[in-house]
């Protein structure tokens, strides 16, 4: 009956199926082990690597996609609205995160005593406020591709950073040590639960004969 | 003896359009009303229709002109596209409206 077909759920189980296999979990959390990682070492050009990793990663996830997903689940083409619905959503999440980001990262580091009270704030709570940046970023990205489980990862981001705020030793001023070990760990937590979801995906659909 | 209810704005039940109305047609063309077009296996999946369950109800919708499918190689390998054409997507609305009249 078609009372009982809900379109706007077909609609939204069609976007979310193609985020059962777990690689959006595993390089996203690949991108923050890699940040985490690279916080500890003393590598002089660590910099030039934050420019490529993104779109390197970018690449490679598209080819996991064509190997692993498209030949297991199938190809759909969304319609003209759907696909422009969605990059205008993501502009914005790219939008808010970059802002958010760079603003975290310029009150993070040495701020004069005379400076305005929010700036002030920000430098004091540094830590506490890049954990809100990461939760926030895994907030937007749930409500825009319809995967609740990042709001999972939003909870883990406040829980660590708040951890890490309260137990390392100087985590006043934003060093990338400080925020190494956080990335790390929910890094590592990420990459785990992508391959804990790709296996169950493989195990679900078997390639197409 | 209260008069009944005045039905001259329901549709008869002759217009609702069967070869629609059977679940697992209606479920094909919901789920490719939804989006631009789709493979064979993305709606064997989705809708959970073997192969030749899907099969048969496929070429059911193209014989009436409700669906176009494309056959194609991706990758060396046989691919089957289906999308629904202007008539269908006209079919299902009118279905729906139908329904809804019905039932409401």
């Amino acid at each position: 009956m078609s009372d009982d077909i809900d379109l706007k759920e077909i609609e939204r189980r069609a976007l979310t199926a193609y985020h059962e296999d777990g690689l959006l979990d595993i390089f996203m959390g690949g991108f923050l082990l890699f940040i985490g990682l690279s916080a500890f070492t003393e590598f002089e050009h660590r910099s030039i690597l934050v420019y490529i990793v993104p779109p390197l990663g970018t690449l490679l996830y598209d080819r996991a996609k064509k190997l692993v997903t498209y030949p297991r689940l199938g190809y759909v083409r969304f319609t003209k609205e759907m696909r422009a619905r969605v990059a205008r959503d993501a502009f914005i999440v790219l939008f808010v995160a970059g802002f958010v980001t760079l603003t975290g990262l310029f009150t993070g580091m040495g701020v004069p005593e005379r400076a305005p009270w929010v700036i002030l704030l920000l430098n004091r709570y540094n830590l506490l406020f890049q954990g809100g940046v990461l939760a926030l970023i895994f907030l937007l990205l749930s409500t825009v591709m319809g995967v609740t489980r990042l709001r999972l990862y939003s909870v883990i981001s406040l829980l660590v950073f708040s951890a890490g705020y309260l137990y390392l030793d100087s985590p006043f001023l934003v060093s990338l040590q400080n925020l190494g070990a956080p990335c790390v760990i929910i890094g590592t937590m990420m990459v785990g639960m992508g391959a804990y979801y790709l296996q169950g995906f493989l195990r679900r659909y078997s390639k197409e004969a | 003896m209260t008069a009944p209810p005045d039905n001259h704005d329901l549709p008869p039940v002759k217009e609702i359009d069967r070869l629609i109305h059977e679940p697992a047609r209606l479920l094909i063309m919901a789920h490719l009303y939804v989006v631009e077009g789709a493979d064979f296996l993305y709606l064997m999946n989705q809708t959970g229709l073997t192969f030749g369950n899907l099969s048969s109800h496929m070429s059911r919708l193209e014989e009436a002109g409700y669906i176009e499918v494309e056959k194609a190689f991706v990758d060396k390998r046989p691919n089957t596209r289906l999308r629904l054409t202007d008539a269908g997507r006209r079919a299902f609305e009118n279905y729906r409206e139908n329904m809804r009249r019905l039932l409401a």
